[in-house]
């Protein structure tokens, strides 16, 4: 093959073959554009709705303040999340209005047990994430940019409308993290809360205080993904910070958000027992001895699909050692038919919430959340 | 002397190949097992194997060729035991995470980093076997081929003992150690013949420390083992000859790993009773079922319906017997009204006579082209044909319960679009893990939740997760319009499913990638028929503006002969493994019958000197069946339209063979030929044999990911169309070329 360099070509016969290269390169790119441009996509996006925060470093660098990231950006770079872009020295959330999933779901799936049980709450979702959870249920919008998903355009009026159509008491934002949509929820939840809906949102926690502080106002409830009390889980497996969650538990106790804790147990990843002792022992001390704690088995899922699902006797270990500490209310999750699904009360130990899955099978509260049998009272909200 | 070179050559192309077979078996059990990592693993080898021969043979100055033949052969051999052990040590190098699916950049880097040895030491010696058998003179195109002719010979018998004997009787890390002793011992026989007493003395050392490890193989494998699973409690790992099954245990929980890739757990209550109780409850009154592959678990739900007969076909007898050793559930194998049949379920549904009210399938989804038949519309008719009237056939897919991205739509509605093609009524429950129930009648299926649950009632059956709590989200009327209308949307752009055109696993093939490597999705996203074969007309045009004389039109010629060689034998185990389904159990015979044929070609050159003599028209007669032979693979492939078990078995056990021979044939008559037209130049042999025989493994290795590629974009009939031009321009090219120096 090497002689081919070497020949001497005449000039005639080098013109003619170096303009039929040319040619057949020069179509090349042109072919590509075509298949290209076959959009599969469902939405184009727009540069329309300015972030709330995040600050000017130099003429064309901004810096997003929303999460423990601080993206530092030029015009034409996409955020860590794939929600935010700068344009001409200002920074635009990409997803808002874009809604990727908006279903209506029992509020025992978020999970949140101890908040209007069996109501039933939409839930909504745009493309993006903070995280790279190599475990994520939802990666086909959560580990994409709203340009490759497919969306509605919801404007947060029509989601409100569409919830008081459904007869939903509340929504919630969810599937993917919701604070990657910030504008777009806060938007939403203050509508909503004119309306009288309340809000609730499922996080993995990864936002900064200030924006918290804001959101907390309209927020009724939460549930937060503590994905495992170790930062090294959270750096190899969900490019996370366990800092930023633990202080986003703390503001949303403080600001009186109702607030569960779901943390879910990979095998051989996030199992060790003495780990989620010491998970126990501070959600005790920093938030209550009340918090629930909801323990979630987990399914081979995304990147992990080689790992086989949690064992039963490792959750109901788990939920054990959380009990020996002295949390009330642990749960455990997608264990169908698991007696941990409902709610017992601390103090005569009987059955005050009957749950099988996601249905209720007997409500055994007074009107404030009373137990019938001791008049105990079950924190939560209730109606 | 030469005998003995003669017969170490021979037991490096029975070494090389066995290892070959052996280390595919561990890097796919690594690996994510599909068509396009197998490729990708032999492209590297082949292309590891022509950078041996073509760039480090040409540059290496051999003093002393027999003994440094014999310090080759012994390399050989410590760099088996080094590919074989690196491909336990993964996570240990690459530290990825416990139960991840390694990605393809991981795969390909790590394959080179374990083959690297191997093949360039492997490729190094066929330079030095054709150095030593030549002399380095002109006109010895017979010494290439004697050498070609043995290696081939010696990997057709390494390929059909690995397959039959050894890997049934032994565990990899013993079948490796032989493999190695074999080297050992060959290079101490030339040692001895040459009287080198030191090197001899250390080869010696060698097969001691080899028989040493042998003594205590049982501890080496488990720790190897522990190195490959790390926190996994292996209970066992076996191999069938379909595969390696590895039983792990966490806590009271069992996890069955095939070839490496989770498959299913026991206890799991919510994947067994979703996969029986849906299709169970659909049907009025089921007596007769049919389970393909849904595991042990599953039959124990079954059996609460008190059916009067359950045919549980799986095609891996090993699962069976790990279940009834280490499972609790002796019960429901000794239960009256189960018949086990092991066999493919491909093929049982073709062939069986009986007739089912309801059929459960659980298969992996399609993956690799094998499992991608369960999946066509020629099964799904099959599927058809024994199902009662009021017959309900069903099987899981993977699907999304909030939200179908475009990958998934497209993948989810090629299959419901085949079966919508087949069946009268398709209904789909929506899920994380969806499921797919069809039937022959209209008015059969309900999305009713309380029609369900009043049989689950009436039938008395206790469950866990399919009763009213679940069945009523299950069946969420919002949940399955948002699915049916996704695969709705796209149902002009999705073919159907076929066998020799399997698009549901090109939909797969995407949809996995986007998970690990979601760039090469998108290129691949755009690959199309169109696209492909307008690169085609551009190299045309190219080949008829650069390759302006007879040696480089030579060249080309091997190098397309590479390439549709192994472009014709992917199509026949593709066609094979369609038709058969145990790909892995007779790859060894396919494999070695090419490999023979590969022989028998530089045989046919060594002995028939006329052959030689009119080499021009040899090579235009050899290029003349490359064009033809496409058409013979198409005729073998409609061997899947006969039930006749006497032709099916003639099929496998001769046509196939025969055509693979036939395909090693002319590749093996072509490479000496080829030589002979490119030596007419003044080139030594080694310079020679080398570059060709780059060219040649270039080719192929080109061949092996191309082919891998295009075969589910074009399906079988448009492949061959390409092939059969592809090969009638390299012969016009020679042909108008032929007189140009």
């Amino acid at each position: 093959m090497i002689d081919f360099f070497q020949k001497q070509y005449t000039r005639r016969e080098f013109l003619k073959k170096s303009c039929l290269l040319g040619l057949g390169l020069g179509i090349s790119p042109f072919l590509f554009e075509i298949f290209n441009k076959r959009k599969v996509f469902a939405s184009e996006i727009s540069f329309k709705k300015e972030a709330l925060y995040y600050k000017k470093i130099d003429t064309k660098t901004v810096e997003c303040q929303l999460c423990p990231r601080h993206c530092r950006l030029t015009d034409g770079q996409r955020s860590f999340c794939r929600a935010r872009e700068p344009k001409e020295g200002k920074l635009y959330s990409l997803v808002y209005g874009l809604c990727c999933a908006s279903h209506i779901d029992p509020m025992e799936k978020k999970p949140l047990f101890h908040f209007l049980p069996g109501t039933q709450v939409f839930s909504i979702a745009t493309a993006g994430c903070n995280f790279r959870c190599k475990h994520c249920q939802n990666w086909q919008i959560s580990q994409f940019g709203p340009e490759e998903t497919f969306n509605q355009d919801l404007a947060p009026q029509k989601i409100v409308q569409l919830t008081k159509e459904n007869r939903c008491p509340s929504l919630a934002y969810t599937y993917t993290e919701p604070s990657i949509f910030y504008e777009y929820m806060l938007d939403t939840a203050k509508l909503a809360k004119l309306e009288g809906i309340k809000n609730m949102y499922h996080s993995n926690g990864s936002l900064n205080p200030q924006p918290l502080e804001e959101l907390s106002l309209y927020l009724d409830a939460a549930n937060i993904d503590l994905k495992a009390f170790d930062q090294d889980f959270y750096s190899q497996i969900c490019a996370g910070y366990l800092d930023t969650v633990l202080n986003t538990l703390k503001t949303l106790k403080r600001n009186k958000v109702w607030l569960e804790i779901t943390n879910l147990i990979i095998p051989s990843l996030n199992d060790d027992f003495t780990k989620i002792k010491s998970m126990c022992v501070w959600i005790k001390e920093n938030l209550s001895d009340e918090t629930p704690l909801h323990f979630s088995r987990f399914w081979p899922q995304y990147q992990l699909r080689n790992l086989a699902p949690t064992p039963t006797q490792t959750i109901e270990k788990a939920r054990q050692i959380a009990l020996d500490v002295g949390l009330k209310f642990v749960y455990i999750g997608n264990i169908p038919g698991h007696p941990a699904e409902s709610t017992y009360c601390p103090h005569c130990k009987k059955i005050v919430i009957n749950r099988i899955g996601y249905s209720i099978l007997e409500n055994n509260l007074k009107e404030k959340g009373n137990c019938k049998f001791c008049n105990y009272p079950i924190p939560g909200v209730w109606s | 002397m030469k005998k003995i070179i003669g017969l170490a050559i021979f037991s490096i192309g029975f070494t090389a190949l066995s290892m070959q077979i052996v280390l595919l078996r561990e890097l796919i059990g690594i690996f994510y097992g599909n068509e396009l990592s197998i490729g990708l693993i032999l492209g590297i080898w082949l292309i590891l194997g022509s950078l041996g021969t073509g760039f480090f043979a040409r540059r290496i100055n051999f003093k002393k060729p027999e003994e440094d033949f014999a310090i080759l052969q012994v390399l050989l051999g410590f760099s088996f035991l080094i590919g074989f052990v690196l491909t336990y040590a993964i996570r240990f190098f690459t530290k990825i995470t416990p139960g991840q699916i390694c990605n393809l950049n991981i795969l390909i880097v790590y394959t080179i980093f374990t083959l690297l040895g191997l093949c360039l030491v492997n490729g190094i010696l066929f330079v030095l076997a054709i150095k030593i058998f030549t002399d380095d003179t002109k006109n010895n195109t017979k010494g290439i081929a004697r050498v070609y002719m043995l290696e081939s010979f010696g990997a057709a018998a390494g390929g059909l003992i690995v397959s039959f004997f050894l890997i049934p009787k032994f565990c990899s890390l013993e079948i490796v150690l032989i493999l190695v002793l074999i080297n050992f011992i060959f290079a101490l026989l030339i040692f001895t013949q040459k009287k080198r007493i030191f090197l001899g003395l250390v080869n010696l050392i060698c097969i001691f420390s080899c028989l040493f490890l042998f003594r205590y193989q049982a501890k080496i494998n488990n720790l190897l083992l522990n190195l490959r699973w790390q926190k996994e409690q292996v209970l066992t790992s076996q191999n069938s000859v379909y595969a390696n099954i590895t039983l792990t245990q966490t806590k009271d929980q069992y996890n069955f790993f095939y070839s490496g890739l989770f498959s299913y757990s026991w206890p799991d209550s919510l994947t067994e009773e979703g996969t029986t109780h849906f299709a169970l409850l659909e049907h009025s009154h089921p007596k007769e079922i049919l389970l393909i592959g849904t595991g042990p678990g599953s039959i124990q739900e079954v059996l609460k319906y008190k059916p009067q007969m359950i045919d549980y076909v799986e095609l891996d007898p090993l699962l069976i017997t790990l279940a009834q050793k280490y499972l609790p559930l002796h019960e429901i194998f000794k239960d009256e009204h189960l018949n086990l049949k092991f066999l493919d379920g491909y093929l049982f549904v073709k062939n069986t006579n009986s007739k089912y009210d309801v059929i459960i399938m659980a298969v992996s989804h399609p993956f690799t082209i094998e499992l991608n038949r369960f999946y066509t519309k020629e099964f799904f008719k099959n599927i058809k044909k024994i199902l009662k009237k009021d017959g309900v056939f069903s099987f899981g897919v993977i699907s999304s319960e909030s939200y179908i991205g475009p990958e998934l739509q497209k993948y989810l509605s090629c299959i419901s679009n085949t079966l919508k093609s087949v069946f009268e009524d398709v209904i789909f429950i929506p899920g994380d893990q969806g499921y797919f129930i069809v039937s022959n009648q209209k008015n059969i299926l309900t999305y009713d939740y309380s029609i369900l649950l009043n049989r689950l009632q009436e039938r008395n059956i206790k469950t866990l997760f399919v009763r009213e709590y679940y069945l009523k989200d299950k069946l969420n009327k919002e949940k399955i319009n948002y699915s049916l209308n996704r695969f709705k949307e796209n149902i002009k752009n999705t073919a159907l499913n076929y066998n020799f055109y399997p698009r549901a696993y090109w939909y797969d093939l995407i949809f996995w990638l986007n998970q690990t490597q979601n760039r090469l999705a998108k290129i691949l996203n755009i690959i199309s028929p169109f696209l492909i074969w307008i690169i085609f007309i551009l190299y045309l045009i190219l080949v008829f503006i650069f390759l302006n004389n007879r040696y480089k039109a030579s060249l080309l010629a091997i190098g397309t002969t590479g390439f549709s060689v192994i472009c014709f034998q992917m199509l026949v185990i593709f066609c094979f493994q369609v038709i058969y389904g145990y790909l892995f159990y007779k790859l060894g015979i396919i494999l070695a019958c090419f490999m023979c044929g590969l022989g028998l070609g530089a045989l046919i050159l060594a002995k028939k000197e006329c052959f030689l003599e009119n080499y021009e028209k040899s090579f235009i007669f050899t290029q003349i069946f490359l064009i033809i032979f496409p058409l013979i693979i198409i005729l073998a492939s409609f061997l899947i339209k006969i039930k006749n078990q006497f032709i099916l078995n003639l099929g496998a056990n001769f046509i196939y063979p025969l055509i693979s021979l036939i395909a090693g044939l002319m590749a093996g008559l072509e490479y000496p030929l080829i030589n002979k037209i490119y030596l007419e130049k003044k080139h030594s042999i080694t310079d020679s044999a080398g570059l060709t025989y780059a060219m040649d493994l270039a080719g192929a290795s080109l061949g092996s990911i191309f082919c891998i590629i295009i075969l589910p974009v074009l399906g079988l009939y448009q492949v061959a169309l390409f092939l059969i031009l592809l090969n009638l321009i390299t012969l016009i090219n020679f042909y108008l070329k032929k007189d140009k120096i």
